[in-house]
């Protein structure tokens, strides 16, 4: 493990970085600057297996609130980061709450369904209906289409919904509960072959239901109205 | 360039928009929350941000080294609500959605005295209304925000919660 500081313009900058444990880093210090290198042949396994975070602000005094954590040592896919590596050894905290980025991400996905093509607003639906897994998960709106293997377009479509794209990049620690709230879509299947889905919020709004019969597996009678936006044939699985 | 050139450039160019973009957003983000009076948002005026950066600390001293990364309620948001009892509720939603890396309860002396119960809270300002084209240097961490009731209902408490202090890392 070794720590840098430096300045880099009116910023002050100090990165902390862990490669694997038999690994070297040989410093030579002259008058002015330190030249640091990596000893890749004589004790490194890999150096592209690291975690490191940067810290970087104009003040000494009262700076230093936000950094950047990269952990290159996991198998996951997303680039998840170890707890270690932000809250136990850093004593630092992912800069979003899980509601924040959670609701955030729902109003993306909410905002991409309404303005996407059908086949990219069939993918997020199924999305949003996956994402209850993600209990726990740290993501951003950036690499939740890396969980849910979505296509590029509609990742793309995710990405402009966010306020700014740093937003887009905000990790947040993904809240099923905040999700649930914000976004759920409710369907109903018949026994007739019809099947019912809107935004459970406004479910019982844009269906009206009617009793016909008074058995507990009575008929009941639906009835909506609005204008066709998209019509399509689904080829059967 | 002086304190106060810097600031007023720092106001114009970062903190005004930003108040606009978070006083949009904490009303999104309070939208569906009963009894809000109004959430307001502003840019700390010139000459307080200057009359601050004067204060002395005890023994005599400027308290503000360097005012401009100091001084955290250079962008700061009210929500005001109606009653006492609605302010617990919404400090319960201000801490689901922001990072507060300070947080005061605000106590009037007695029912009487000029005041109000409250929270003060020092939160992480969020990337949603940073706009890329700032200049991040002059984008303070924090906004300072702070929850009141319109009418207090319940007689004067005196204890006050401490302040903690957290780094957030993304």
């Amino acid at each position: 493990m070794f720590v840098i500081a430096g300045r880099e313009g009116a910023s002050h900058k100090i990165v902390i970085s862990r490669f694997p444990t038999d690994s070297a880093i040989y410093v030579d210090e002259g008058a002015r600057a330190l030249t640091v290198e990596f000893l890749e042949r004589v004790f490194m396994k890999n150096k592209a297996s690291y975690k490191a975070v940067l810290y970087a602000d104009r003040s000494l005094r009262a700076g230093f609130w936000n950094g950047r954590a990269v952990d290159k040592q996991l198998n996951d896919p997303a680039g998840q980061s170890s707890d270690y590596w932000i809250s136990d050894f850093p004593l630092s905290e992912i800069s979003a709450t899980p509601a924040h980025g959670t609701r955030r991400l729902a109003e993306a996905l909410k905002g991409a369904v309404r303005k996407s093509p059908l086949e990219i607003k069939q993918e997020l639906t199924a999305a949003a209906t996956l994402a209850g897994n993600l209990a726990g998960q740290r993501l951003s709106i950036s690499t939740f289409g890396d969980y849910l293997r979505l296509s590029q377009q509609a990742r793309e479509a995710l990405i402009r919904e966010a306020k700014t794209p740093r937003a887009a990049e905000e990790q947040f620690e993904f809240d099923p509960r905040e999700f649930r709230n914000r976004i759920a879509y409710k369907s109903l299947e018949l026994d007739n072959g019809a099947v019912l889905t809107a935004e459970s919020s406004i479910f019982d709004d844009v269906f009206q239901r009617r009793v016909l019969g008074d058995k507990p597996d009575q008929l009941m009678e639906f009835s909506t109205r609005g204008r066709v936006l998209n019509e399509k044939l689904k080829v059967a699985q | 360039m002086t304190l106060e050139e810097a600031y007023r450039g720092r106001r114009e160019q970062v903190l005004k928009p930003i108040a606009a973009a978070l006083e949009a957003h904490v009303i999104e983000l309070f939208k569906d929350e009963p009894r809000i009076d109004r959430i307001k948002a502003r840019a700390k005026q010139v000459d307080s941000f200057m009359k601050k950066s004067e204060n002395l600390d005890e023994e005599g001293q400027k308290k503000y080294a360097e005012p401009l990364e100091q001084i955290q309620d250079q962008v700061g948001v009210r929500i005001v609500t109606f009653y006492l009892s609605d302010v617990e509720r919404l400090d319960k939603a201000v801490l689901n959605y922001f990072r507060a890396v300070e947080f005061r309860a605000i106590v009037p002396e007695s029912e009487w005295e000029f005041g109000y119960f409250g929270r003060h809270y020092i939160l992480v300002i969020p990337p949603d209304v940073i706009e890329e084209a700032m200049d991040k240097d002059m984008v303070p961490p924090f906004s300072s925000s702070s929850l009141k009731p319109y009418f207090s209902t319940h007689g004067p408490k005196r204890n006050t919660t401490s302040a903690t202090s957290r780094v957030s890392g993304s």
